[in-house]
């Protein structure tokens, strides 16, 4: 657990405003807010939880469920607004990912065609079968080394009940 | 104009679901979702998680589809920490429309466990520069189109 008093996101919970984070709305578990993050970003909206958590691991099912949701529901705003061409939903957790506060933002920005980073053409087809054994080896990994990852995760699983 | 998706004969991820060509790297699945380690392995372990029903994208789930794709999400993050003993981070993304690289047009959640270390460079996201108008004028607008 991560120290609430140093966090961006529970003083905007508590004040309605901070760092550059401006409320829109909130629900009984969920807080939805227009923020930019730095000077190559336009403002985008994010949810946080009203309970500190870092991590969706430190949420219960029900709170990330319904964090989700509000997610959902911001994007449906987002696209009525700006009837953007692509929406990117994003979440950075832990030091490793550069998280920006230390509480669980999940962000949404609209995304338009005609900039360089992370588009697809407009009339783009799907690769064949990516997501099936009929490809036999990937980017990173062969096939069989991400059977062995299967194997790993579902022993786990079953470890974690 | 709606969001642009991916063309394609046959949707990949209903494949899977229907069990018409069923992958061995399938994790799980519930009568809500399907979790799939993917072959674009940004970091070990990145897998995906989807809705069994066709799907395109985030804003037309129900509250149940998305309750339980946030519950899978979390399961599996948990499940990777306690996999590999060097994970120390999570990016959670999903994308919709091929403006945000899309390639599969079925709503899938990315969950990539991170490490110190990891090849993957942090991916920046907001680069898009859809005309936004000024932040007061836009909350007000996001306010009244809120669902």
């Amino acid at each position: 657990m991560t120290n609430v008093a140093d966090c961006a996101v529970c003083a905007l919970i508590r004040d309605g405003a901070a760092l550059g984070r401006d409320e829109l709305w909130r629900t009984d578990v969920a807080i939805s807010y227009v923020c930019a993050f730095d000077g190559d970003s336009v403002d985008q909206i994010a949810v946080a939880p009203l309970r500190h958590a870092a991590s969706p691991l430190e949420l219960s099912d029900a709170e990330f469920a319904a964090v989700l949701i509000a997610v959902r529901d911001a994007g449906i705003a987002l696209t009525r607004v700006l009837d953007p061409d692509g929406v990117t939903l994003h979440a950075h957790v832990g030091a490793v990912e550069q998280q920006a506060a230390a509480h669980l933002e999940v962000l949404l920005g609209a995304k338009a065609f005609g900039v360089e980073f992370g588009e697809l053409p407009r009339e783009w087809r799907q690769e064949p079968w990516v997501l099936t054994d009929a490809v036999v080896a990937g980017w990173d990994e062969t096939f069989e080394q991400r059977v062995e990852i299967v194997a790993k995760l579902r022993g786990s699983i079953a470890a974690l009940g | 104009m709606p969001i642009t998706l991916a063309n394609g004969e046959l949707c990949q991820c209903c494949v899977i679901a229907a069990g018409e060509m069923p992958s061995l790297t399938e994790v799980r699945r519930s009568a809500l979702t399907i979790t799939c380690v993917i072959p674009r392995q940004h970091e070990v372990g990145h897998l995906i998680v989807f809705p069994v029903r066709h799907v395109p994208t985030l804003m037309e789930l129900t509250n149940e589809e998305t309750a339980a794709i946030a519950t899978e999400t979390r399961a599996m993050a948990a499940a990777l920490q306690a996999a590999y003993s060097d994970v120390e981070g999570f990016l959670i993304y999903q994308n919709n429309g091929t403006a945000s690289f899309q390639e599969v047009p079925h709503v899938h959640m990315h969950v990539v466990p991170r490490r110190v270390g990891g090849g993957w460079p942090r991916m920046r996201f907001g680069w898009s520069r859809p005309a936004v108008p000024e932040r007061a004028e836009l909350m007000a607008r996001l306010i009244e189109a809120r669902p």
